[in-house]
Order: structure tokens, then C-alpha cells, then sequence
């Protein structure tokens, strides 16, 4: 079982990040984005809907994600999120950073040659 | 963008909270039926999912906190609880508005008065094309007025689309056998059109109305007199009145609001210049050419700049001096001047004291004063709440509210309080302007003071500004971020403190200062009403009624006025139930004076003085039971043909004579004749009740005769039955003479003391106000002190000090700052005092009992103010007070 997150255990800005990805592949609700995300970090990353709810209503507010009610498989009122432009851009630059600062981390956690 | 969002968010907000819980309900059932799918029973799984979910409410309210940061929902939160801290300090808040609403209350009225009198623009189509065209007068200043051909030559000038001109003038309106002094304009015919009237009823003048002189006399009422004297009767087109004795037929009625081109000039009638010896018989205004009478207004051309117009009239002015170079010239001999100025400039002109600009400045000067009383005020008491609630505000720094949403929430207390002084003091201001537009003294014209945008916002610039700038700097204080200091009550920020309390018993001492001065103020006007009820005028008051007579509208041809007032006397002597009858010019205590310059021989070289002076009629000293202390007044046998006799009262006489006057003689040097005296009088006080008699000299009515005398009459029948009477008598003997409303002399009194009382009325109000207020103060201050100083109070008690030196100690320093301010606040009142001489009656300024009454009142004021925190002072547990560091 998977570490359930909450916002504060992720670096900031990445909650946001997840979900932004995780629309790219198309329209979901709330529950699918999170199921997703679940699926595909292979129960490492586990959103706490206490967490998940709020960062897509920011996420809203911002302009980055717009969402539509729309009927669920079984035919359930269910509201569906997707992507805006504004959020494709955002999602570029924060993968962009994300992927400076995670490189930086790995540079300083390589033990460098001649140094104990 | 994000805020605009939020924004639309907050707005929907109750439809998204729905939608909100039908998609976490949605969640719950997807995460059920994974859990069944998993192999849970339903139950368990409901159970799971929801424990896996998380509290469902908390999450709810954490999604809504996404849109409740917007700044409406921050705003409507900040004015509730403004308000609710505003109920809870219920006294302190009442003290705020009401400082507020009355400074701005009346600030704003007089700030109308100034708005209708001198920016208003002229009720006129396009005012801003208007220009007055003056001419120079004999003694080269500009702004004199034109003669009719003078206009008449301007009004040639091409640059204008239309100029007219008007004459002030007198007449009296008989009405229902009420005569009344009205003043009126003569007008040229397109005196309407160019202006760009309507008529609110019939019509104006036709353009050859104004030719023909005499003829078929026709007049137009202004708005104003159409309703306050034909009660708006629709028929009025048409109808004839009596102006001056004469028939004139009223052919309209004036727009509304509208008395005149000019302040200066207001009017209740208007008729044609053409006409107007029917009015006013005498010189032919028209034609003479010295008669600079008229004042001049043009419109300029469209297009047509006022320096165009100016050139214009140079030229003009040049063809004057050709064509007439005796009449065109000045004194100097130089050909006059024309000057052009827009119609706003021109009302400024001429502005010297008594002018209705400078009498403006001065309001204006009011106004500024009492703004910055009720702006000193508001502060102090925004400070003293400031200082309360230091420790509620360091808590709620330490608890992470953040510094700007606090400031935000004390500025929007301190707008609350301004929004709510604001709106006090413009509902003052409006019934206060509608008081005295229904109060007007007869014979003053109305103003129009209705609140216009102009005066709102001045109303509402000036309550924001308070608040801005009183509720800032305590707002800012107090959220400075030092929380520990706070909460400590540590010495360490000892420079600060001092700074902060030296700032709040300034504004103390200020207000201790003001307010003592506005008590001796009180108490001067209360003790001067009370004298000026009570006291003694030197005349009978009792069963005397007077009316005035005004005869400025007949022509004083033959000694036609004195043959009036003989008539006059003869007929209402004759009345049923008349005792005494007798003219004289002034009433005493009137206001208004006349005087004259005599030379008296005093030894060597001759004296001369000029002095007040009365004209009276036979029988007026015992009329008014007025003593004579030597010789006699005047009789019938004081006639025009004979020799100059006067009285002179006993001052005068002491001064020159000895008191042995009678039979001696003076030099009147206005007249050039010399005169002998044949009484002494008792003194009175002539001119107003604060001043101590004067040398006075009376003259005979019957040689002196002058166009305006009141008509004394002692009688026992009542007033209400002899008036009317009294008016038909008088009007019958010649239908132009002017006639006031009689009045008794008691009723007289009270008018001319009843502004005596409403001031000192109105006095005490605001100095109870003040007190009140600088009370509050006092009491915060020492409050403040006291919170500051509670160690070292702990510590003197735990060391032995009994609490009444604890109190001792503290109102030491109450009656210190009382003290400071008293002081400041008697050269503050000596100076008032010495501005109000002229109104006080049977008080100086420096009256001691005035200023040991307010001195003993703000001192035991004060006292209690500072005993209060002082006894709690005394009260603290000394090992309390030492504990909390």
C-alpha cells in the first residue's frame, strides 16, 4: 500500500502538476484523476481528496482547468475537468522546473568521484 | 483575471456548494462500488470509503475557501463585524457620529449658503457666455454702473447676440390693504429672452413694451412672490395690482428659483425700463445721461471671446468720449473705461468688508474651524479605542491574522463611523437649511438650499478624509508587529510609549482648552439673554405699539411727507381707545444708526464730536415714559418755520455743560445751522444692549423730516384689534406710502433679543457637546497611562502605598493635563469673549463669574474622569500587577 499523500508531503506546486498531467490524457471527474493517479505511480502516490477537491477549484479559479457536467458510466450526474490552454502552458513550465530541481537534487546526491 | 473568477465564485456561491456535494457524493459511490468490486460488503464498504474520504464537511468548507478569499466576502465580513464592534462600544461610537455629524452637518450648510451665493451658476441658458459690462465711475474705479444710453450704444456692439441692462428700485404692494415694501428691477424689454427664461405663467416682454414710456403699465413677478404673496394663483396673467398707488396688470411670472441676474439685486417684480417713472417718479432714468444707474449683462456671440468683446468696447468707449466728452469723462479726465468680465468673475468684484464676499470668506473660515474641532475629536476618540484594544489586536497578530486584513478591518470600522457621521450630518444639514428657508425674515429673498451634487460631495469628501486620516494612524499603530511587546506590557518600548501618550494628552489639552472656552462663551450669551430679558431698557414696553411708516415711494413734493406725518398723528390720535401718539426715526435698540457732526464753543476754540442722534416728534418722552431732567421735549410748537431746537441726553450734557444744558447752544455741521437746546433726557442705551449709553442729540421730526419713521402709539386696546386699524388709517391717507406690520414693543424686544437666545441656546448645546467629548478623552488618556504604569503601581502597593495615594498619584496627572488646558483655554475664551463684545448684554468678556463657573464645572468634570481609571488603578492586586511581565 502506498503513502496516502496530503498536500504538504509533496513539494508545493506539485499536487497541481499531478493533475495537470493526468487531464492531458483526456476528460475526467474527480475520482477518476485520482484513481489515476494512483494507477500510475503504482500506489506510491495516493491523493488525499482532502487535498484533491480544493487544488482542482484553485485550479479552476486560475483559469487552468475548466470542468462540464456530463453523465458517468453508469449514467450518474458527474462533473468532468479538462484542460485549458492556460493550463497546457502551465503544465509545460511546471514540468520544466519540476525537472531542473529534480535533476539539481540527483546532481548533489551522486557521490562525486575522490571525495568520501 | 483570478480575482474576477473568484469574484463570479463567491457571487454563485450557494449553487457551486450544491454542485460541489453531489460530486463528492458521486466520489464516495465510485470508491463503494471499487471496494465491493474489491470483495467488501456494502456496508463495510460505505464504512471504508468514507473513513478513506476524509471528513467530508472540513473538505467541503476547504473547496469553498477556494472562492471565499474574494474581496466583496472579505468586505461584507469586515463591515459585519464593524458593526457589531460598534454596537458593543455603544458610547464611544454615539461620541464619533455625533462629532462628526455635527461638524459636517454644519459645515455643509454653511458650505450651501457659499454654493448658492457664489458658485451656483446663474439660472440662465448657457451663464458661461454671459459677461457684465461695467463702466468707470467719476473717481476712475472700474466697476460702476452704465447710464441707459450707455447700454443702449453697447447693445449695438456686433460681438454680442443679446445684451440687457436693469435698474435697482423699490414700490410698495398694496395688497388686501397690507402694504409691503417690495424691491423690484427695471428691466430692459429682452431682459428675459437673453437670459434664455421661460415664464412659469403667461409671458414676458415684447420688445416694443419697452418703448413706450407710461403707458398701459405691465410687470412680471418673479417665481418666488407669485407663490409667497398671490398663494400661486393660477389666474394670475392678467390680473391687476397696485404698485406704488398705480394699476399695473401682471402679464407673467418668472421661472422658478430665478429673482434676478444678480445676487446683489434680487427681485420680486420686474417691469420695463420704459415704465419706470410710474414707479418711481423722479428722474427720468432713460434719458439722463448722469443717471449710471443701470448694470449691464451681454451674451456673447458664438464663437466670440470675452478679450473680443473688451476690444469691442474700447472702441465703443472711444466713440462715447467723442460724442459726449462731459458726461464720458472722469474726475481725472480721462474718457471712462468699459470693462467686460465673465458673469462668475463679475460677482466677486467690489468686495470690501460687508460685501457679500467677505461675509462668504469669513462663513468659509467657520467652516474649515469646525471641521478640524470635529475632526480633533473624532481623532481622540479613535485613538482612546485604539488604545483599548491594543492586547484583543496582539492576540489576534499572534493567532496569524495577517497586518494588512487587520488595518483593512479598523479602517473599515473608522468608514462605518464617517458613512454614519456623514449621513447624520447631511440629514442635519438638510433640515437645517429647510428650517431657516421657511424661517426667513420677511423681506429677504429666497435662496434656494437645496443639497446639489456640489455640496453632497463635499459633504461625504470631508467625512472620508476624517476617517482616512484618523482611523489610519491609530489602525497603522496598533498593528505594528510587535506582538511580544504586546503582550508583554514590557518596559522595554518605554520611548514609544512615551511618544504615543504625549500625542494623546496633546489632543487632551486641546480639547480641555476648547471646551472651556465654549463653557465661558455659554455662560457669557446665557448671562447676556438673561440681561436682556430682565433688564431694564430705559423705556415702557408695556401697551406701546408701533408701526413703520416708509414713504420713499412718494415724491416729497411741497413738504408732501409732512403733511403725511401730520395727517398720520392727527388720525390715529383720534382712533378710539389711542392715548399718546408720536413719530421718531429709530427705534432704540434697532441697529441701525444715524449721526451727525456739531461744533460746540468751549472756551477758546470751538469742540467738535460726532454722535448718534434721534429724530422724534412732540409727546414721544412721555409716550415712552423716557424721563426729561431739565426743560421740556418737543412740542407743536416746534416747527419747520421755527428755530432749531434739539434735546440732548444727560451724558452729553454733563460732558459739555455741566449738566446745565438747557438754553445752550450748538453748531449741527451737516446742516450748517446753529441750534439751540431745550431739554436734557434721561440715557438710554440707543444703539444695541451691549454697549453703555452714548452721547446722543435728538431732533424735532417736524423740522428734520425724514422719508422713514415708525409711528409710536400707547393704547390699551389690544394689538391684534388696533393693527389692522392702525394699517387702514394710515393707508387711506395716501395709498403709496409703505406700511411694516405693527408690532408692540414687547414683540419688538423679543425680535431684537431673540437671536440672544437662540446663541446662547445654541452655546450650551455645543459646549456640553465639547465637554462631554473632552471628558472622554481625559478619561482615555489616563486610562492609557494607567495600563502603562500598572508595575510600578503594583509595586508601590506591594511596598505600602494605600490605594487613596494610589489614586492621589494617578489624578495628579488628570488634573495636571485639566489644568494646562484651562489655562490655554482662558486666553482662548479671552479672545472669544473680546470678538462676541458687541452682543453681550450687562457682561464683559472677562466676566469672573463666567470663568470661575466653567472652571469649576471642567474641574469637576475632569475629576471624575480621571478618579474612574484611578480607583481601578487602586484596585490592582499588587502581586497580579508584579506577575504580569
Amino acid at each position: 500500500m502506498g503513502k496516502k499523500l496530503a498536500k504538504s508531503d509533496l513539494l508545493p506546486g506539485t499536487l497541481d502538476m499531478l493533475i495537470l498531467r493526468t487531464l492531458t490524457r483526456g476528460v475526467m471527474h474527480g475520482y477518476g484523476i485520482a484513481d489515476h493517479i494512483r494507477l500510475r505511480s503504482e500506489e506510491v502516490l495516493r491523493i488525499e481528496e482532502g487535498s484533491l477537491y480544493p487544488a482542482l477549484q484553485r485550479l479552476q479559479l486560475q483559469g487552468l482547468v475548466a470542468s462540464d457536467w456530463g453523465h458517468s458510466a453508469n449514467n450518474r450526474r458527474a462533473r468532468y475537468y479538462r484542460l485549458t490552454p492556460a493550463g497546457r502552458r502551465k503544465l509545460d513550465q511546471a514540468e520544466s522546473s519540476f525537472g531542473r530541481l529534480i535533476a539539481a537534487i540527483a546532481r548533489v546526491q551522486q557521490p562525486s568521484d575522490g571525495v568520501v | 483575471m483570478t480575482a474576477l473568477r473568484r469574484l463570479l465564485a463567491y457571487l454563485r456561491r450557494n449553487r457551486l456548494d450544491g454542485e460541489l456535494a453531489e460530486e463528492i457524493q458521486l466520489h464516495l459511490e465510485l470508491r463503494r462500488q471499487a471496494l465491493i468490486a474489491d470483495g467488501m460488503t456494502p456496508a463495510d464498504a460505505d464504512r471504508e470509503a468514507r473513513r478513506q474520504f476524509g471528513n467530508v464537511t472540513a473538505i467541503r468548507e476547504r473547496t469553498r475557501d477556494q472562492w471565499g478569499g474574494s474581496t466583496i466576502d472579505m468586505l461584507v465580513q469586515d463591515v459585519r463585524h464593524g458593526i457589531r464592534l460598534i454596537r458593543k462600544a455603544p458610547g464611544f461610537s454615539a461620541v464619533a457620529i455625533a462629532s462628526l455629524a455635527v461638524g459636517i452637518g454644519a459645515s455643509t450648510v454653511l458650505f450651501s449658503f457659499a454654493n448658492t451665493l457664489l458658485f451656483r451658476p446663474l439660472p440662465a441658458a448657457n451663464p458661461e457666455r454671459l459677461v457684465q459690462l461695467f463702466t468707470s465711475d467719476a473717481s476712475g474705479s472700474l466697476y460702476g454702473g452704465s447710464s441707459y444710453a450707455d447700454y443702449e450704444r453697447f447693445s449695438a456692439a456686433p460681438v454680442f447676440s443679446g445684451v440687457l441692462a436693469w435698474s435697482r428700485t423699490r414700490a410698495t404692494l398694496s395688497q388686501d390693504e397690507r402694504p409691503d415694501v417690495v424691491a423690484g428691477l427695471f428691466v430692459s424689454a429682452n431682459y428675459f429672452d437673453v437670459l434664455g427664461l421661460r415664464p412659469s405663467r403667461g409671458r414676458f416682454f415684447r420688445a416694443d413694451e419697452g418703448r413706450a414710456p407710461g403707458r398701459s403699465p405691465i410687470v412680471v413677478l418673479s417665481h418666488d412672490a407669485w407663490q409667497r404673496r398671490f398663494g400661486a394663483d393660477p389666474d394670475i396673467a392678467g390680473r391687476v395690482i397696485e404698485l406704488s398707488g398705480q394699476p399695473f396688470t401682471v402679464i407673467g411670472v418668472g421661472p422658478p428659483r430665478f429673482m434676478g441676474a444678480s445676487i446683489e439685486d434680487m427681485a420680486d417684480f420686474f417691469v420695463p425700463a420704459a415704465m419706470h417713472q410710474v414707479v418711481s417718479p423722479g428722474a427720468d432714468l432713460l434719458q439722463d445721461r448722469r443717471q449710471r444707474v443701470f448694470r449691464v449683462l451681454g451674451r456673447l456671440q458664438t464663437g466670440v471671446a470675452v478679450s473680443e468683446a473688451s476690444a469691442a468696447l474700447q472702441v465703443v468707449a472711444a466713440d462715447l468720449l467723442r460724442q459726449d466728452p462731459v458726461a464720458w469723462r472722469e474726475q481725472s479726465g480721462r474718457g471712462r473705461t468699459v470693462t467686460a468680465l465673465p458673469e462668475v468673475t463679475a460677482r466677486f468684484v467690489g468686495a470690501g468688508p460687508g460685501s457679500v464676499l467677505f461675509i462668504l470668506s469669513t462663513v468659509m473660515a467657520g467652516v474649515v474651524g469646525l471641521l478640524a474641532i470635529a475632526c480633533v475629536n473624532v481623532a481622540t476618540v479613535l485613538l482612546s479605542r485604539a488604545t483599548a484594544r491594543r492586547k484583543e489586536i496582539a492576540v489576534r497578530l499572534a493567532l496569524g491574522a495577517s497586518r494588512r486584513r487587520l488595518v483593512r478591518q479598523l479602517l473599515t470600522e473608522s468608514a462605518l463611523l464617517a458613512v454614519a457621521g456623514g449621513a447624520l450630518g447631511l440629514m442635519i444639514a438638510q433640515s437645517a437649511a429647510a428650517l431657516f428657508v421657511r424661517l426667513r425674515p420677511d423681506g429677504m429673498p429666497a435662496l434656494d438650499l437645496t443639497l446639489d451634487d456640489r455640496i453632497l460631495l463635499f459633504g461625504i469628501g470631508a467625512s472620508l478624509l476624517t476617517v482616512l486620516f484618523f482611523g489610519l494612524a491609530p489602525a497603522l499603530q496598533t498593528t505594528r508587529p510587535d506582538v511580544n511587546a504586546e503582550l508583554k506590557d514590557a518596559a522595554r518600548t518605554l520611548k514609544v510609549r512615551k511618544w504615543q501618550f504625549n500625542l494623546r494628552a496633546g489632543l487632551v489639552v486641546i480639547q480641555v482648552a476648547v471646551s472651556f472656552a465654549l463653557m465661558v462663551g455659554a455662560a457669557l450669551m446665557m448671562r447676556s439673554a438673561h440681561a436682556g430679558r430682565t433688564e431694564d431698557p430705559g423705556f415702557r414696553r408695556d401697551e406701546v405699539v408701533s408701526i413703520g411708516l416708509d414713504l420713499s415711494t412718494i415724491p416729497d413734493r411741497d413738504g408732501a411727507h409732512a403733511r403725511f406725518y401730520q395727517e398720520a398723528v392727527r388720525l390715529v390720535s383720534a382712533l378710539p381707545g389711542v392715548e399718546r401718539v408720536a413719530l421718531a426715526a429709530l427705534v432704540p435698540m434697532g441697529g441701525t444708526n444715524r449721526h451727525t457732526t456739531i461744533q460746540i464753543a468751549q472756551g477758546q476754540a470751538p469742540v467738535s464730536t460726532f454722535l448718534d442722534i434721534n429724530v422724534v416728534g412732540p409727546g414721544y418722552f412721555t409716550l415712552l415714559e423716557i424721563p426729561v431732567r431739565r426743560g421740556r421735549e418737543f412740542t407743536a410748537a416746534d416747527r419747520l418755520s421755527s428755530p432749531p431746537v434739539a434735546l440732548v441726553n444727560e451724558l452729553l450734557a454733563r460732558q459739555y455743560w455741566d449738566g446745565d444744558a438747557v438754553g445752550q447752544v450748538f453748531v449741527d455741521e451737516r446742516a450748517g445751522v446753529h441750534v439751540r437746546i431745550v431739554g436734557v433726557i434721561a440715557d438710554l442705551r440707543h444703539r444695541s444692549f451691549g454697549e453703555d449709553p452714548r452721547p446722543m442729540v435728538y431732533f424735532s421730526a417736524d423740522q428734520w423730516p425724514s422719508s422713514r419713521m415708525t409711528l409710536h402709539v400707547r393704547t390699551a386696546v389690544p394689538p391684534a384689534v388696533i393693527g389692522p386699524v392702525l394699517q387702514r388709517t394710515l393707508h387711506a391717507i395716501d395709498r403709496a406710502a409703505g406700511l411694516t406690520r405693527p408690532e408692540t414693543m414687547r414683540e419688538y424686544f423679543d425680535r431684537v433679543t431673540m437671536p440672544q437666545q437662540l446663541a446662547a441656546g445654541s452655546a450650551l448645546a455645543i459646549a456640553a457637546i465639547e465637554l462631554t467629548l473632552a471628558a472622554m478623552a481625559l478619561y482615555g488618556v489616563i486610562a492609557f497611562a494607567v495600563s502603562q504604569r500598572r508595575r510600578e503601581i503594583g509595586l508601590r502597593m506591594a511596598l505600602g502605598a494605600t490605594s487613596r495615594s494610589v489614586i492621589a498619584l494617578v489624578m495628579r496627572e488628570g488634573l495636571l493635563l485639566i489644568s494646562v488646558g484651562a489655562v490655554l483655554g482662558v486666553g482662548v475664551a479671552l479672545v472669544g469673549g473680546a470678538a462676541l463684545q458687541s452682543v453681550l448684554i450687562g457682561v464683559g468678556p472677562a466676566d469672573p463669574a463666567s470663568l470661575a463657573v466653567a472652571a469649576l464645572v471642567l474641574l469637576l468634570v475632569g475629576a471624575t474622569a480621571s478618579y474612574v481609571p484611578a480607583r481601578r488603578a487602586s484596585g490592582v492586586d499588587p502581586s497580579n500587577a508584579l506577575r504580569s511581565n
